[in-house]
C-alpha cells in the first residue's frame, strides 16, 4: 500500500489507515512535541489531533 | 519497507504536500499551544510551599509572635482568639494551623485525648458564637 491510497482509506475514516499515518509521522510529532528540551505530553496530543484534522480536511 | 522520497512519482508528492500541509498545521497549533502556555504561567501563582521558605510556616513559638493576630481581617474572629484562654487558644491554633492530632498535643500538654478534642470543640464554639454575633 503506497501513501496515497493509505491517506485516501484514511480519508475514509479507516482507523487502521489512521493509525498508519500516525505511525508514520509519530516521529515528526514527538520532535514538534519537545519545548525547552522537555517532551510535553500535552502537546504531542494536540498535535496528534491536528493530525487527524488534517487527514479529514486535505483535498486529494 | 523505508525509502527516500524523491518527490518524483505521484504518490511522493502526494505525501510531500501532505506533510507541509501538516507542518504548516503543526506550527500554528504549537504557537497557540506555546502562547496559551505562556498566558497561564503569567498569571498562574506558584504553589510551591517549599520555595516560600520558613516566612509561612508555623513553627509552635508562634503565639509569642503575635502579629499573626493582627494579621487577620475578621475583626470577630480576632475578638474571639482574644477573649479565649491562652491554652484553648494554643489547642485551637496548632490544631488548625499546624495540623497536629489531638494525640500529639494531649502527650505534649500533659491531658488526655478526650480533655484536648474537649477544649478544641468548645473553642470552635466559642468562635461561631462570637462570629454570629457580629453578623446579627
Amino acid at each position: 500500500m503506497n501513501f496515497k491510497e493509505l491517506l485516501l482509506a484514511a480519508k475514509q475514516g479507516d482507523s487502521k489507515a489512521i493509525g498508519g499515518v500516525l505511525e508514520l509521522y509519530k516521529p515528526l510529532l514527538m520532535k514538534e512535541s519537545i519545548v525547552d528540551c522537555v517532551f510535553d505530553e500535552d502537546l504531542y496530543q494536540e498535535l496528534c489531533i491536528v493530525l487527524v484534522r488534517c487527514i479529514e480536511v486535505i483535498q486529494i | 519497507m523505508w525509502q527516500r522520497n524523491d518527490g518524483k512519482s505521484e504518490t511522493n508528492i502526494l505525501q510531500n504536500q501532505f506533510t507541509k500541509y501538516l507542518m504548516t498545521a503543526i506550527r500554528r497549533r504549537k504557537a497557540a499551544y506555546l502562547n496559551h502556555r505562556g498566558t497561564v504561567e503569567r498569571y498562574e501563582f506558584s504553589v510551591d510551599f517549599q520555595e516560600m521558605g520558613s516566612e509561612f510556616s508555623t513553627d509552635p513559638d508562634m503565639l509569642a509572635r503575635l502579629p499573626l493576630q493582627m494579621q487577620l481581617e475578621n475583626a470577630a474572629l480576632k475578638l474571639a482568639l482574644e477573649q479565649m484562654k491562652e491554652r484553648e487558644r494554643y489547642i485551637f491554633l496548632t490544631k488548625v494551623l499546624d495540623a497536629r492530632s489531638f494525640e500529639e498535643m494531649a502527650t505534649e500538654l500533659g491531658m488526655g485525648y478526650k480533655g484536648v478534642a474537649a477544649v478544641y470543640y468548645r473553642a470552635i464554639e466559642k468562635i461561631k458564637k462570637e462570629m454570629r454575633g457580629e453578623e446579627l
